[in-house]
């Protein structure tokens, strides 16, 4: 045997993973041959190295922390959903605000007086005229805003407690937010209180509800 | 297989018995690739708790026509990839291990060239050790590591040849084995 055929011999087996070691092709020529005999003896103490590997043991409860990680995952991914969720909302009270005023903003292009650049919402000088609206109409429309201010209102300081864990940054959007429900409440026939909160009553108010 | 695909089933239906079978089923030896591959228990643990989240994360994508633990195995390998990049970014602690004879006598415990080996194994470039690992120590074929790792088969054949190429050199230079004029020739 040559020593061409001896190391093509010895991959194949190697390939193969097959036992080189106790191939007689290969121990006899190693045998006669000291190179080919080293490259025998140094793939067998390798293959030893790797049969008396250490093993070390791993955590038992692998398998626990892996389903604690889904569920931290899941909570964080549903917690974004319900930013998304507040985000929505918020974007709706304004849409819907802005289409109950209708005719009474106008849109104004501030840089056509000032120079500046933004178009910006400011209200109309004067008020609705009373008589524009049927007592019907106005009804359905107060009815429709109580509606919506008791939705919000009722879980207002909750929806915005997973995000806080997440993003304590929330807080003072949470409180512009609700001042300005509050602000929007009084504006309904019938209800009593005439002054406006302080916004400090309403910080306070969520770090109750998150603590 | 099939019993498999019945577990992959019940862990999509999101039954958490069946995830734990699955983890359970497969962690060793996820756990042995990570270990050889990132050379400590605590980083490997991560590597196996990162890899098994991914995987029952993305489950719905492995198709089932095909091999699981080479799927298996490619993300374990990816998580790998990325820990030993992060630990590349990072300053470490760790000594640099210089391949320099430690004398000790030729008849060691067989316990120490298995270590010889690993700190052999830490030397090697990830892919080529990656390779080495999957073939040697899990005995996947090299159309199943090819498909783990995105690789040509040839190329993989290359890289398991050289990483057992390269843990002989090193083990002659730490004179684990006998270094000679022919290791020249012939490694």
């Amino acid at each position: 045997m040559q020593c061409e055929k001896f190391e093509q011999r010895l991959q194949q087996l190697l390939d193969d993973r097959k036992n080189f070691e106790q191939d007689d092709m290969l121990r006899e020529h190693s045998r006669g041959c000291d190179a080919c005999g080293w490259v025998l003896r140094t793939q067998s103490r390798l293959f030893a190295g790797l049969r008396s590997f250490p093993e070390p043991s791993f955590a038992q409860d692998l398998g626990l922390r892996v389903l604690d990680q889904l569920r931290i995952d899941r909570r964080k991914r549903n917690n974004k959903r319900l930013w998304m969720a507040a985000l929505a909302t918020a974007a709706g009270i304004m849409i819907a605000l802005l289409s109950l005023a209708g005719d009474h903003v106008r849109f104004r292009q501030q840089g056509q007086q000032r120079g500046g650049g933004l178009a910006l919402v400011t209200p109309a000088p004067r008020q609705m005229p009373a008589g524009r609206l049927t007592e019907q109409e106005s009804e359905d429309i107060r009815w429709l805003m109580h509606q919506l201010i008791l939705r919000i209102s009722d879980q207002r300081f909750e929806m915005f407690e997973p995000v806080d864990q997440l993003a304590s940054g929330i807080r003072p959007l949470a409180v512009t937010f609700n001042f300005a429900l509050d602000t929007l409440r009084r504006t309904l026939p019938g209800y009593s209180r005439p002054q406006p909160a302080e916004p400090e009553v309403f910080y306070r108010s969520f770090r109750i509800s998150i603590s | 297989m099939e019993d498999l695909r019945i577990l992959v089933s019940r862990c999509l239906e999101g039954e958490q018995s069946a995830m734990l079978a699955l983890v359970e089923r497969f962690q060793g030896r996820v756990f042995g690739l990570c270990y050889r591959m990132l050379g400590n228990r605590e980083d490997a643990e991560d590597a196996v708790q990162e890899t098994f989240v991914r995987v029952l994360k993305n489950l719905a994508k492995w198709d089932h026509e095909r091999d699981f633990e080479p799927w298996l195995f490619a993300i374990a390998g990816n998580r790998c990839r990325t820990a030993l990049a992060s630990r590349r970014r990072r300053p470490t602690s760790h000594a640099f291990i210089e391949p320099l004879p430690d004398h000790r006598p030729d008849a060691a415990p067989a316990r120490d060239l298995g270590e010889e080996v690993q700190l052999g194994l830490e030397q090697l470039r990830s892919d080529y050790r990656q390779a080495f690992v999957l073939f040697h120590q899990h005995e996947l074929g090299y159309e199943q590591i090819a498909t783990a790792m995105s690789r040509p088969l040839g190329t993989v054949k290359t890289w398991i040849h050289r990483a057992r190429r390269e843990l002989i050199r090193f083990l002659q230079q730490r004179e684990v084995i006998e270094d000679t004029s022919y290791a020249v020739r012939k490694v």
